[in-house]
């Protein structure tokens, strides 16, 4: 697979060393001139020296040809360009793009940028994982319909325990689409019933979340 | 008419005044402190400073309610991106976007945005002209 990757800053450098490990073919677009001379070091001929959004630096790196563009800088403004430029330009197979401001993930998505890497619901993840008395983790965000997948445990204190899954009184756009039970997950019936140490997984929609959380949980 | 214009340069500074004569009311998104130091009155136009965030700057700058958003910045990325915030977020009737390099001029009219060229105006200026008896 042939993948440029525009933006050489950590994440860039990385994935750029990732991806020629496993034998990929990658061409890295630095603007920053120092940068460029540090990743050059690192990467050797890989790596060339431009600005992302240029059509002009774009076709250098053989834009026509590339099977993804991966838009890693630290603009919002440049890495939605680049993607624009490389989809309807050059007809690139397949976009991706950083988002650092989560405000802008919805007009990405509207504009087909193919794959949109939220920063910050990443971070906000790894936290929700870490820290163990966060009981609702985000386990993906649905492109269409803005909807997300969320996992919850529920705490032994809920007030659902022992309550029929189809009696949850849950907002609505939410649904338990699995409970994982101790010997495995199970598709919710007419008589799954919630027990202590249960985890849920719903489909929602982020403006349901505290609402659903409250519901699962009792706690306010 | 309420227009919101993102940026701050001499091709605002020559547009407001005839604006501002159409009783049109004027907001300006710009980090260019600056900006205006003539004093208008009526605070017309009003200035606002982005937050670093483009829509979050956008919708502090009232564009919930603009009738138009000029995008005349000299950073293309950033014009052609809050043109499309404009269009398809909040529905603005009246985008339009200034692309200062004209070779993204033709990727970004496939978007079906309303573009101008600084370059293209000033070559075409220029030819007329060239070509016009004199």
């Amino acid at each position: 697979m042939y993948i440029i990757i525009v933006g050489c800053g950590r994440l860039g450098l990385q994935l750029s060393k990732a991806l020629l490990a496993v034998g990929h073919e990658v061409t890295a677009i630095e603007k920053d001139v120092p940068r460029y001379k540090v990743v050059n070091r690192l990467l050797g001929s890989v790596v060339m020296q431009g600005d992302g959004t240029s059509m002009q630096t774009l076709s250098l790196a053989g834009a026509n040809r590339a099977d993804l563009v991966v838009a890693l800088t630290g603009s919002d403004e440049s890495n939605l360009a680049t993607c624009q430029l490389a989809k309807h330009g050059y007809n690139t197979d397949r976009t991706m793009a950083l988002v650092k401001s989560p405000a802008h993930e919805a007009l990405f998505r509207l504009l087909e940028v193919d794959t949109v890497i939220n920063s910050t619901h990443l971070i906000l993840t790894t936290i929700e994982e870490e820290v163990p008395k966060w009981p609702l983790i985000h386990l993906l965000n649905l492109k269409t319909h803005s909807m997300d997948i969320v996992a919850m445990p529920i705490p032994p204190d809920a007030s659902i325990i022992g309550q029929n899954v189809n009696d949850i009184d849950l907002p609505p756009n939410s649904f338990i689409s699995l409970v994982v039970k101790n010997d495995g997950p199970v598709i919710p019936k007419e008589d799954t019933i919630i027990e202590t140490n249960d985890e849920v997984i719903v489909v929602t929609i982020p403006s349901e979340e505290q609402i659903l959380y409250e519901k699962l949980t009792g706690v306010e | 008419m309420q227009l919101l214009i993102l940026g701050c340069n001499p091709l605002v500074h020559n547009l407001v005044p005839s604006l501002i004569q159409k009783d049109w009311k004027l907001t300006i998104l710009t980090s260019s402190l600056n900006c205006y130091n003539e004093v208008y009155p009526n605070d017309n136009p009003k200035i606002v400073e982005p937050n670093g965030i483009l829509i979050d700057g956008m919708t502090s700058a009232g564009i919930g309610v603009a009738d138009a958003f000029w995008a005349l910045s000299e950073d293309d990325n950033k014009n052609t991106m809050s043109a499309q915030i404009a269009k398809h977020i909040f529905n603005v009737p009246n985008v339009l976007c200034l692309v200062n390099h004209y070779e993204k001029l033709e990727v970004f009219r496939k978007l079906n945005l309303e573009l101008i060229s600084s370059t293209n105006i000033i070559a075409e200026n220029i030819l007329s002209t060239v070509e016009s008896p004199s």
